[in-house]
């Protein structure tokens, strides 16, 4: 089988079992609609009079968009490599000597339409919770930047993550647990600098970051404590490399399950 | 049977202490995220003249509660799916074991991990902001998200009954009932703050009274004995009155599986 025709049959299956056959992709925007009001709607409280409910519905957007690009990425990247290894799939991909990049190609547009779609219930749910949020591209260049930055950064993240979790069977809340703790700890949900100093430098040490910066920065919602210039260059850099690293690695991984042999997977 | 689950919860607490760690961590983690977003958007001291409590102590208490609901009820929400894919479900179904004890005996060995959860969380954060007297309220913290669990059994069996005949084993539809059922509760959002018909909906809720109790004994602002006592009077009268209906509902559930067969 040509290549094409894999990403043809990978794709046409995750479209069919995603999209047609299953309830799931409905059920699952909104479920996590019905979470996200469970957690943002306590926010609302923290609001004072002075600061328009545009702008804070905005810097809710933005936080939820970054938190379910993350959650995309653990939960449809990174943990389908689990599912298809609990399956057997994975096994037969290996052994048929196509690359374990064709499933992603599958996954991929699935998983930006279901991206998509909870972004715009996301605003609608804050349009009629707090207030429409105030979205204006203020600098073009940045907002670019960081969202390709942020794609890059999310691919190699997942990569890292499912190389771990096909080598070591790493268990359901363990990743949970990274999934929330990661867009907290580097920025993901708010800007830099309203985090303490520690977090911050913790934060700028990480490639993840600098998409979230750039993108709020590109929104006009609030600059990056760098350089804007620095934040680019620094950014794109370190997606970059961080790829690099999540690539090699992840073909390491692969190479110690042929080896090694693929890890029995308990159901979480 | 208590014996049986406690077996079976702390086997698997022992072999993957994840478990315990989350019950741990989670409640922190909530919290911090809440206030990350809540002090992006305004400020704590516009949250603590609103609510009349700081929004820290708050946070981690409904955090608790979450985790300790959640422990909780989705024992007794997903057990009958875990009973499906483990194969013991057509033991369950023969046995002739009252339903409602089994279900009440389900949560149980949980609820000592709440325990646990609870001195790791609740106490330190309390007693830090409150002294002694944050002990006591985080007493008496513990001892409400321990009731609220256990008022939430025959809500719950009520609730799997229901969605399992009608909809079959489906945990896709369970996500969308633990959300709402956890909104409604009031515990990150105060139920006396929420619009009237929310309002109306989370008082069917067993655990939403003592919930509101714990929020009211939080702020200090004083909660009148009486008060406090209807409040739990109305939880564990409405618990007691899910109870018919919540064992009628799981045995209805059973006669479609016997018809329909387990599936294998």
């Amino acid at each position: 089988m040509s290549v094409a025709q894999a990403l043809k049959a990978v794709l046409k299956a995750y479209v069919k079992a995603e999209l047609l056959r299953s309830k799931g992709f409905v059920i699952g925007i909104f479920s996590l609609m019905l979470w996200l009001v469970m957690f943002l709607a306590p926010t609302a409280l923290f609001r004072s009079p002075q600061v328009s409910p545009e702008v804070i519905s905005a810097y809710a957007l933005v936080a939820i968009a970054v938190f379910v690009s993350y959650s995309t990425a653990t939960w449809d990247w990174a943990w389908e490599l689990r599912w298809l290894m609990y399956q057997g799939i994975l096994e037969h991909v290996l052994l048929s000597g196509e690359s374990v990049f064709v499933l992603f190609a599958g996954v991929l547009p699935v998983s930006l339409i279901w991206l998509a779609l909870t972004i715009t219930g996301s605003y609608a749910l804050l349009t009629s919770l707090i207030a429409q949020p105030l979205l204006r591209i203020a600098e073009p260049l940045p907002l670019a930047l960081g969202i390709i930055t942020l794609g890059v950064v999310l691919i190699a993240y997942a990569l890292l993550l499912g190389g771990v979790t096909i080598s070591t069977g790493t268990s359901g809340p363990v990743i949970e647990l990274i999934g929330w703790v990661l867009p907290i700890a580097t920025g993901g949900l708010t800007p830099l600098s309203t985090l303490p100093e520690a977090i911050q430098v913790i934060a700028l040490a990480t490639p993840f970051s600098y998409p979230a910066e750039l993108i709020r920065y590109g929104l006009g919602l609030s600059p990056p404590i760098l350089d804007p210039d620095l934040t680019c260059a620094v950014g794109v850099l370190y997606a970059a490399a961080f790829l690099c690293f999540a690539v090699i690695f992840f073909k390491l991984q692969l190479k110690k399950i042929l080896k090694e042999g693929v890890k029995t997977v308990a159901m979480y | 049977m208590l014996k049986a689950e406690f077996t079976f919860v702390y086997a698997d607490v022992f072999r993957r202490k994840t478990i315990l760690m989350m019950f741990i961590v989670y409640p922190y983690i909530i919290t911090a995220f809440i206030m990350l977003i809540g002090t992006s958007l305004g400020s704590p001291q516009v949250f603590t003249e609103k609510v009349g409590v700081d929004p820290v102590p708050f946070f981690i208490v409904s955090s608790f509660i979450l985790i300790s609901v959640l422990g909780v009820v989705d024992d007794i929400l997903w057990r009958p799916i875990f009973d499906e894919w483990m194969g013991t479900l057509p033991y369950v179904i023969s046995s002739p074991t009252s339903r409602v004890l089994h279900y009440f005996a389900i949560p149980i060995p949980r609820l000592t991990l709440v325990l646990i959860s609870g001195s790791a969380t609740v106490f330190p954060v309390l007693a830090y902001y409150y002294g002694l007297m944050g002990l006591t309220k985080a007493t008496s913290v513990l001892l409400l998200a321990l009731l609220s669990s256990v008022l939430l059994t025959t809500l719950a069996m009520l609730i799997a009954g229901l969605v399992f005949t009608l909809a079959g084993e489906s945990w896709r539809v369970l996500n969308i009932i633990r959300p709402l059922l956890l909104i409604l509760l009031g515990a990150f959002y105060p139920r006396y703050m929420m619009p009237l018909v929310a309002q109306a909906m989370s008082w069917l809720i067993p655990s939403s009274h003592t919930v509101e109790l714990m929020q009211r004994l939080l702020i200090g602002a004083g909660v009148s004995s009486s008060y406090a006592l209807m409040l739990l009077g109305i939880g564990i009268g409405l618990a007691i009155a899910y109870t018919p209906l919540g064992d009628r509902s799981v045995r209805r559930w059973e006669r479609k599986k016997l018809l329909e067969g387990v599936s294998t």
